[in-house]
């Protein structure tokens, strides 16, 4: 009887309702773990501001045509990675060539963001080529020319092509 | 057969159909100090995944849901909307009832059967079961220790002077910075076999002429524990996505010190 009782009555079950304190959206871990590679020496602070803040972004934002949610929430992340490095103040070493014998960890964060980008979105977020232009709303082309001076940079420690501060923003008049 | 430098990198991100791959492949195959190129790139991707631990290495789980052991969490199912998920946990807790109704009422049957029909048997002898634990790290470092910290001539493959070490340790164990101790000097490394994967053994020297062992290889399982073998004792602990044990024959205090030195 009791069984039957239990077909009869069962509704949204009290057991599976999420704590609200407790419940941590999904998509959490994993887009952490890119931020902190991406802007880890920001501080843990900055790490889930950006975390938290590409969640809330991506699911605000209106479809973008072509886009999967994946790439969508990537591209928020790193779209607000971008605000936040542009307003952080510049350091005198990011333009010094990488030495051979610096640490592996170390040349990973002197990485120009835009390489650093490229080269995480395929080695940690296991994104393809295809996917990780969308998300950065670039050729595939452009991609992999990114990818590959990243590599080399990390590869002999001496940058490939001039370095060159990312400059987001333009001119209007 | 062109290759270009873009064809390599493809190759290295699995982004070649497999006609193109296998031609990259032999071509390779042929041209072993590009293969060795290649194969750095592979390591870096690999030393990149280490470096940034999953998520669920450094992050306290929710108690009602969890995330995969996998390095991909985010599914297609994470981007349902809020309605989509009360269905569905709604549609799997009816089926969980469903299912331990089922197994309730046929337990009943066969155990109301059993007591009906079985005559009452002797109980059955009690039977030893020998469990022998895993080695842990820190079992490991004391074995290594033993075998190689006092070898007069072969302690380690490559001393600490050479240029070479941190990449090659990068390369073979995914240390991605070799570590310092405070009060004792780096003799230099060697890999040793660890749990899953190799591991690095870092040797030590501290000004009173110790030998200490730092063996570090990827987390694996629950954290690791220290222990001791005869003269022998080990600390070991986890971080950053790998497993420490600090071995040597000296007092656990000391080890304890060094320890604290290398970031413990």
């Amino acid at each position: 009887m009791i069984i039957i009782e239990l077909f009869i009555n069962f509704g949204p079950s009290p057991i599976m309702v999420e704590d609200p304190v407790t419940s941590i959206d999904p998509r959490t871990g994993e887009l952490a773990r890119f931020a902190g590679a991406l802007a880890g020496a920001a501080g843990a602070w900055a790490v889930d501001e950006l975390t938290a803040g590409a969640i809330v972004a991506a699911d605000e934002t209106t479809e973008q045509a072509g886009l999967t949610p994946r790439e969508r929430l990537y591209r928020e992340l790193i779209r607000l990675n971008r605000r936040r490095a542009l307003a952080a103040p510049p350091k005198r070493e990011d333009d010094a060539p990488l030495r051979r014998a610096e640490d592996f960890a170390r040349r990973v964060e002197r990485l120009p963001l835009e390489d650093k980008e490229a080269l995480l979105l395929v080695a940690l977020a296991r994104f393809s080529y295809e996917e990780a232009a969308r998300a950065l709303d670039i050729a595939p082309r452009m991609f992999a020319e990114r990818v590959m001076r990243a590599r080399a940079r990390l590869d002999c420690g001496q940058p490939v092509a001039p370095p060159r501060r990312p400059n987001y923003l333009r001119l209007v008049k | 057969m062109t290759i270009a430098d873009r064809d390599l990198h493809a190759f290295v991100d699995g982004e070649l159909p497999e006609a193109r791959r296998r031609e990259v492949a032999q071509w390779l195959a042929e041209r072993p100090e590009v293969a060795v190129r290649v194969a750095a790139w592979r390591s870096q991707n690999e030393a990149i995944r280490r470096l940034f631990p999953p998520a669920s290495a450094f992050r306290p789980q929710p108690a009602v849901r969890t995330l995969p052991p996998a390095e991909d969490a985010i599914r297609d199912s994470d981007f349902r909307t809020p309605a989509r998920r009360q269905r569905q946990r709604s549609a799997n807790a009816t089926a969980m009832v469903m299912i331990a109704a089922a197994f309730a009422i046929g337990a009943a049957i066969v155990l109301a059967r059993e007591i009906a029909t079985a005559p009452r048997l002797e109980p059955a002898p009690a039977v030893a079961v020998a469990t022998v634990e895993p080695a842990g790290v820190a079992q490991r470092a004391i074995a290594a220790w033993r075998a190689y910290a006092n070898d007069p001539t072969h302690a380690v493959e490559i001393a600490a002077g050479d240029p070479s070490l941190g990449e090659w340790l990068m390369k073979r164990t995914g240390l991605a910075r070799t570590p310092e101790m405070a009060g004792a000097r780096l003799v230099g490394a060697r890999v040793t076999p660890g749990a899953d994967r190799p591991a690095a053994f870092l040797l030590y020297e501290t000004g009173d002429r110790a030998r200490i062992a730092l063996v570090v290889e990827p987390a694996l399982g629950a954290p690791p524990t220290s222990a001791s073998g005869g003269e022998i004792a080990a600390r070991a602990w986890r971080a950053d996505g790998f497993d420490h044990a600090l071995a040597g024959p000296i007092s656990r205090a000391r080890l304890d010190s060094l320890a604290e030195t290398l970031g413990r």
